[in-house]
């Protein structure tokens, strides 16, 4: 966090010393301008994220003020999902190459919004099809603002905090959804009782009320906008170099380990949200537990991911190696499950190891994004990724369901292991295959990383250090898995090896000083 | 290769050891009014009769729907036969039935009562409700209607529906009825029907459906009780008795449910019976988990002979007054949970339960959970191996490469 330089990865270095912007207490150099900043990414989704669950929280409200079946109410969520198995790959393409980052953010922002006054509408007229277009449109614009989220943190941070960012970003998600359900009782009860609204006219109004969120996040949104505008002028980001446009062809080629992360973002992720949605009646039935006291449990993962995504964040910012911390924390949610299924320890040890897991996870898998992707095509790949995260959730949530009425809890339980078991080993081939092709290049420390951006052919002096540590006795880089024994064979390498061979027969003295200044 | 016919083979074991059930099955054989012929014509006696004969052991499941709705198994010697005495036994009066040799071991059931309850505060217990709000239906007051015995492959099924509940004294009629299936199996299995108990050979399941019983006008709140009496053959000194509530991890069989509830009787014996059901009540007839309620079962009490003591049931009608010399207790079970919206949310409740003789099966996992947990630890470890396999050979001739020399010294 030191020197509090704003330099998006792609800026150019020429800046002239007496640009009075820069000079100015306004200034995008200084810390305060990057956390401002922060602070309305964050505010940025608040409102999509307390609107998504106000159905939930006023489920029976809704079923008995606007006559609504269990099945009617479950489409008002389905509506919103299934869209976005698609929609949110488009709209995220869409930021890269038509709207740029600032109109893509101001345009779904102002669906999101849009789409929640019509939901409202709908519901104080009491029109299904309204409140359903409403879902719809909001849904549309809610997914891909979480996409235009993520690159506009990326925008920023790349190469700074970016990792406590998306914490950060993760755990206002979760604030979100919980004020919503801590409120929207409240707010209810002021409308009907003492505005003395009923029936579908004060659903309406109570989510009327609910748009105002959305408000505020459209008012963030424009001034993120004007700051981020502001920032490129007096950084002259993207002068000199012409800007690369994304292509919807681009796709294509991507690198295959960025499918690999994107298949751990869906088959992690099962093993997470519909266990969540189904872990209320869970810990009742297995654990014999109190409803209130289930709900506490089955929330503690949210609980604990608002506090530590953000620590996890800034560790992964500190210290790289975002595989290892991707590996590990599928581990735990592996053990996590595991003491679930076939044990009877506390539930209460299972959810803090899953809720930990879970925001370790984020903090390691996300960003890894940011560096398989070249920055202009990042909408797109995030696109991509959250549409194919959503498909899986949208597919296995029914799957659950059906699961727990034929074969119980258990089996769903081992459903979950099987889904964590394949992502770790995705994990695992992810890390072997990175080691081969780029020396490792996921899983440095940021120090390393750069070192590694400046010199291409980095990795291969990494990898003689490792080779060569075993009888120079210095510079250890990492915990190495040993992978090296897979590596493609360069000359280079050879010649390593070579060297290694001839050191431990004829001393090492000359290795070392060839190693330089490692 | 090799390694992936050797995991094959292992899970083939592993399959095959969960798979074997017990060898020693039963055959079935069963009778209905035994030789009543013309005495019983024209009665409403309904007197079912089935024999699991075993090599060492015969085990008679006598179900009598005729008053109370009773169970009463005997475990005889091979060749004992059951007599009845029908003229006494159309009579209600005691001994009606006898074993021609003297049983290894009886246990009887008798659904001596059934209740209705105005649960008011929604607490789901019928012990705490006041009394006012506590009503009793009379189960003579039902017409019984039976279907023909079958037999299956596995099981003899019999079917007893009692409806049209009219009670002349108090000027009450209901609609609605209440379903009695019974099945007496001859091997382990789990029941088809959930909750899919889990049955020895020696074991009857009764399975209850109160379907659409209509509830008194006055009570906003019904809920639905039963009082069973219970009597074991053992000595009523020294007994002692244990109702486990047991959880278990796998619910594969009954999707929802982790727990058992045991009776043994009494807890010590090995010869000696159980009863064991899941404190589960279904509200609809597709028996799913969103379908479910609770059944709530209450502590054991000593059972004497009372106000209510209807002698004409069929354990009074075989042990006689030598019955209060058995160890026998009383159980009430309610069915209904906390928030389920009472019986009529759905006007649909169920009780299963499975008694028995000797030891209570051990519930094991299921074929495809071992095979799933098999493939699930499998898999990664035979990638490994392979992993670990192929970087040993690219090592091996990643080293013949780097020394192309060598093989022409070796030449």
């Amino acid at each position: 966090m030191e020197g509090g330089v704003m330099d998006s990865p792609d800026s150019t270095t020429s800046r002239s010393e007496d640009d009075v912007a820069l000079q100015g207490c306004f200034s995008p150099r200084r810390p305060m301008f990057r956390f401002m900043g922060l602070a309305l990414m964050c505010l940025l989704g608040f409102g999509s994220y307390f609107c998504y669950d106000n159905p939930g929280a006023l489920q029976n409200n809704f079923k008995s003020d606007l006559d609504m079946s269990t099945k009617k109410f479950v489409l008002l969520y389905s509506i919103y999902s299934w869209p976005n198995v698609i929609l949110c790959f488009i709209g995220g393409f869409l930021i890269d190459a038509v709207f740029g980052i600032r109109w893509g953010t101001i345009i779904y922002m102002s669906l999101t919004m849009i789409g929640q006054l019509m939901f409202a509408l709908g519901a104080f007229v009491d029109t299904f099809w309204l409140m359903m277009l409403g879902r719809f449109v909001f849904g549309i614009g809610a997914e891909s603002l979480a996409v235009a989220q993520n690159s506009y943190a990326v925008l920023w941070f790349k190469g700074k905090e970016l990792n406590l960012v998306f914490g950060l970003q993760l755990s206002f998600a979760r604030v979100g959804s919980t004020v919503n359900f801590v409120v929207m009782d409240d707010i209810y009860n002021y409308v009907s009782k003492t505005l003395q609204y009923s029936g579908p006219k004060c659903i309406g109004a109570v989510l009327f009320i609910a748009a105002l969120t959305c408000v505020l996040s459209m008012v963030c949104a424009l001034l993120l906008g004007l700051m981020d505008s502001h920032a490129e002028k007096v950084l002259r980001r993207n002068e000199g170099a012409p800007p690369e446009i994304a292509r919807i062809t681009d796709v294509k080629d991507f690198k295959g380990v960025f499918w690999l992360v994107a298949w751990i973002c869906v088959a992690y992720y099962i093993a997470i949200f519909p266990f969540i949605s189904l872990g209320k009646v869970y810990f009742i039935r297995k654990y014999g537990f109190e409803p209130a006291a289930a709900n506490t449990v089955n929330s503690l993962v949210y609980f604990i991911s608002a506090v530590a995504s953000p620590i996890f964040g800034i560790v992964v910012d500190k210290m790289g190696k975002n595989i290892f911390w991707v590996v590990l924390s599928i581990t735990g949610s592996l053990i996590a499950h595991g003491l679930l299924a076939f044990t009877y320890v506390s539930p209460y040890v299972c959810m803090v190891i899953l809720g930990l897991s879970y925001s370790m996870l984020a903090s390691g898998l996300w960003p890894l994004i940011t560096l398989i992707i070249p920055d202009h095509q990042l909408g797109t790949a995030y696109g991509i990724a959250q549409a194919l995260q959503n498909l899986g959730l949208a597919v296995t949530s029914i799957v659950c369901g059906i699961i727990v009425d034929n074969h119980g809890y258990f089996m769903l339980e081992l459903f979950f292991l099987g889904w964590l078991w394949i992502s770790l080993i995705t994990a695992i081939v992810i890390w072997i295959t990175d080691s081969n092709n780029t020396g490792g290049y996921l899983n440095m420390t940021p120090k390393q990383r750069e070192h590694s951006d400046k010199n291409p052919l980095a990795p291969i002096n990494t990898e003689r250090e490792q080779l060569l540590s075993g009888n120079a006795g210095g510079g250890s880089t990492s915990d190495l898995s040993g992978d090296d024994l897979l590596q493609p064979q360069s000359d280079d390498r050879m010649r390593n090896r070579y060297l290694t061979k001839v050191g431990a027969n004829a001393g090492s003295g000359d290795l070392t000083d060839d190693e330089g200044d490692t | 290769m090799k390694m992936g016919a050797s995991f094959l083979t292992f899970v083939l074991l592993l399959l095959a050891f969960a798979g074997h059930s017990r060898a020693s099955l039963r055959t079935l054989d069963y009778t209905f009014n035994e030789d009543c012929n013309e005495l019983c014509k024209n009665t409403k006696v309904k007197l079912a009769h089935v024999m699991a004969i075993g090599s060492n052991d015969t085990i008679h499941y006598l179900w009598d729907f005729t008053e109370n709705p009773s169970i009463l198994i005997a475990v005889t010697s091979p060749s004992t036969k059951l007599k009845v005495n029908w003229k006494k036994y159309l009579a209600r009066s005691p001994y009606a039935l006898n074993f021609t040799e003297i049983p290894i071991y009886t246990l009887g059931i008798a659904m001596e009562r059934l209740f209705e309850f105005n649960d008011v505060n929604d607490n789901a217990r019928i012990d705490m409700v006041n009394d006012n709000w506590v009503s009793e239906l009379n189960l003579n007051n039902f017409d019984w209607h039976h279907e023909n015995m079958t037999k299956y492959d596995n099981l003899v099924e019999f079917k007893t529906e009692a409806s049209g509940y009219k009670d002349n004294e108090k000027n009450e009629t209901r609609k609605g009825q209440i379903k009695f299936l019974m099945h007496a199996f001859n091997s382990l299995n789990h029941s088809e029907i959930n909750p899919h108990m889990l049955h020895s050979e020696n074991a009857t399941q009764m399975d209850i459906v109160f379907d659409h019983l209509e509830t008194k006008k006055d009570f906003t709140a019904s809920r639905f009780a039963l009082e069973l009496l219970i009597v074991s053959s053992t000595s009523p000194f020294n007994a002692t008795l244990n109702k486990d509530d047991t959880r278990k991890l796998d619910d594969e069989f009954t999707p929802g449910v982790f727990e058992v509830i045991e009776l043994k009787l009494p807890a010590s014996y090995i010869n000696s019976g159980y009863l064991q059901w899941s404190p589960v009540s279904y509200i609809y007839p597709e028996r799913d988990v969103i379908n479910s309620t609770s059944s709530i079962s209450y502590p054991l009490k000593n059972a004497t002979t009372n106000d209510y003591f209807n002698m004409h049931n069929l354990l009074y009608m075989y042990y006689g007054d030598k019955l209060w010399d058995n160890l026998a207790r009383r159980m009430n079970i309610s069915f209904g949970e906390k928030d389920d919206g009472f019986y009529k949310a759905t006007n649909y409740a169920t009780w299963t339960f499975v008694t028995g003789f000797g030891t209570i099966p051990a519930e094991r996992f299921s074929n495809v959970t071992i095979l799933i947990i098999a493939l699930g630890i499998g898999i990664p470890v035979m990638s490994l191996l392979f992993a670990g396999i192929y970087t040993l050979v690219r090592r091996r001739s990643r080293f013949n490469h780097e020394l192309p020399i060598e093989p022409s010294i070796l030449r």
